[in-house]
């Protein structure tokens, strides 16, 4: 029998890979810097709260969003619909007297989940053009649904009468904003967490293979159609937590949380920041809200025109987005 | 010794493209082919039509008993078929132990089998799928493949523009898979004397058709038949 001549003596791994990955991907100080970041503008900026608010309720979406294309690589214009469902379903209960905000957001989620589940299921058995023309169509049907049925959703007039109880039945949404602030900064931090641990286990590592090649993943005996199903479900859920918070913050749902326009909005904040990284929708989101604020200041008409020709600029210059551009600053310093 | 594997007629090919013409073979437990030709003849569609990757037109391919025919791919799969593609397909993003894990079903097969198979990918293990030389790659590639635990490996030219040293080490590492671990072995190769040294029978394909099928050592010992069959003698 002929046996292998190792070509140095290194003892194999004792490590199992549950283990291997949460050696490897520790902590690293860098990942609390958007939370020093929010810690320091509720200080700093008291007057910009519910803004702050919005920017990580966008930065929540942003970061489902990533889930399915940066790690899945499922390419969508449909997950507005997700927020839309989270919205819808947060709004609606708070209508019909269900108040508590943290267990209706996670009865928002849950919906928003089984959507995406019984969608991802029929539209991801398709790729390229038609999976993104699907996935445009589930929004605008969801979108056409809710018009129609305006005796319950208030149609194109929004959904208003949303009224909540008190966080925790001790810190009621006040005027200024603080408690939602605070409440959207916990939500997101718990959902970073949770998308952070599932991007670095075995079955995130197993999304990357499916976005990476397709063919190969089936080859190794990967059930990729159900990983797929599945986190597009998880990405869909999120969705669903970023929609609640945005009915629970703003009480009011408008038609638009379940448009095409959003899921391009949506999607510019990835690319901005950079996909597939955890960190885009951290710094995309921002940018986009912030270059909307500033440019629809400056151009209240054509602001859109702004922000595409930004976009056209990080897509020529920058195609890993402000993460891709810090990456080559930071191999050139090291260089 | 049960079969196999077993394909019987097999007509396949890429959609209405016929490449395989009437193919049958059987394979049993435990033993290892060889899988020569020229370019183009239908080496790799051969073991992408066990995979599942072609367009079956008639015949029927069978597993351990089980038809194939209609199971999709990542159940061949995870029934007991392992795969080393040519081009080796490393996922790039991910660490060579990633790489391990993604592909692992439960089995005999584990990440320190692997590394005791082949060591170099322990030290590289932290390397990310691009960060490694071809002839890791293929370690990486074959270790991924043993990752589910298959009872049939088929390897798409393996040794494909390796170094001498590599190619040794990766034959060995073949022959300890056959002797010590019993798997039965397709493998296809363009180095004819390699293939026919390891592997007990041979097969030798032209456009499509079987046009040699025995030992293998009938054709190490006829160089001159093997020539006129396979033009070049590796």
């Amino acid at each position: 029998m002929v046996l292998p001549l190792p070509l140095t003596r290194s003892k194999p791994t004792a490590e199992s890979p549950v283990e291997f990955m949460a050696r490897s991907h520790r902590l690293r100080w860098y990942e609390l810097l958007p939370w020093v970041v929010a810690a320091g503008a509720f200080l700093v900026y008291p007057s910009y709260l519910a803004l702050g608010a919005q920017v990580m309720i966008m930065v929540l979406f942003a970061l489902s969003l990533d889930l399915i294309m940066g790690y899945a690589g499922i390419v969508t214009l449909g997950h507005a619909a997700f927020f839309g469902v989270g919205a819808y379903t947060a709004g609606l209960l708070a209508v019909h007297g269900w108040g508590e905000p943290i267990s209706a957001l996670f009865v928002s989620a849950a919906v928003a989940g089984v959507v995406g589940a019984i969608s991802g299921y029929i539209v991801l058995r398709t790729t390229g053009l038609t999976l993104l023309m699907l996935t445009l169509a589930v929004v605008s049907m969801l979108n056409e649904a809710a018009n129609k049925a305006g005796s319950i959703t208030g149609g194109a007039d929004g959904l208003q009468g949303i009224t909540l109880q008190p966080l925790l039945g001790l810190f009621r949404f006040d005027l200024y904003g603080r408690v939602a602030y605070i409440y959207c900064a916990l939500v997101l931090f718990a959902v970073w967490l949770l998308v952070r641990l599932l991007v670095h286990s075995p079955f995130g590592r197993s999304l990357t293979g499916v976005r990476e090649n397709l063919v190969r993943m089936h080859a190794i005996g990967a059930p990729v159609h159900r990983r797929m199903v599945t986190a597009y479900a998880i990405g869909a859920a999120l969705a669903g937590i970023a929609g609640a918070l945005q009915a629970q913050t703003t009480q009011f749902v408008a038609l638009n949380v379940m448009s095409f326009d959003l899921s391009g909005a949506v999607l510019i904040m990835l690319i901005l920041g950079g996909v597939g990284r955890l960190y885009g929708a951290f710094l995309g989101a921002p940018l986009y809200m912030v270059a909307q604020d500033m440019l629809s200041r400056l151009d209240p008409v054509y602001w859109f025109f702004w922000i595409g020709l930004l976009l056209v600029m990080v897509v020529m210059f920058a195609r890993g987005g402000v993460l891709g551009v810090g990456d080559v600053i930071w191999h050139r310093l090291k260089k | 010794m049960a079969d196999c594997l077993s394909l019987n007629h097999v007509s396949a090919g890429y959609a209405e493209t016929v490449v395989l013409e009437d193919l049958s073979l059987t394979l049993p437990e435990g033993g290892t082919l060889a899988v020569l030709g020229r370019n183009g003849v239908g080496k790799t569609t051969l073991m992408a039509t066990v995979m599942g990757h072609t367009t079956v037109h008639s015949g029927d391919i069978s597993f351990l008993g089980k038809n194939l025919r209609t199971m999709p791919v990542h159940r061949r799969a995870a029934s007991g078929i392992g795969y080393v593609p040519q081009e080796r397909e490393i996922f790039h993003s991910l660490t060579v132990e990633e790489n391990l894990t993604v592909a692992e079903q439960p089995g005999e097969w584990n990440i320190a089998r692997v590394y005791e198979l082949f060591p170099r990918l322990a030290e590289r293990r932290r390397n990310m799928g691009n960060h490694l030389s071809g002839g890791e790659q293929q370690m990486l590639a074959v270790g991924r493949a043993l990752m589910s635990n298959p009872r049939l490996i088929l390897m798409d030219e393996p040794l494909e523009g390796l170094a001498p040293v590599i190619i040794d080490l990766l034959v060995a590492a073949f022959h300890r898979l056959r002797e010590a671990d019993g798997l039965t072995i397709v493998l296809v190769e363009q180095y004819a004397r390699l293939a026919l040294e390891f592997a007990e029978r041979a097969i030798v394909l032209d456009r499509g058709r079987i046009v040699h099928d025995g030992p293998s050592e009938e054709l190490r010992n006829a160089p001159d038949r093997l020539a006129a069959l396979f033009g070049v003698v590796g």
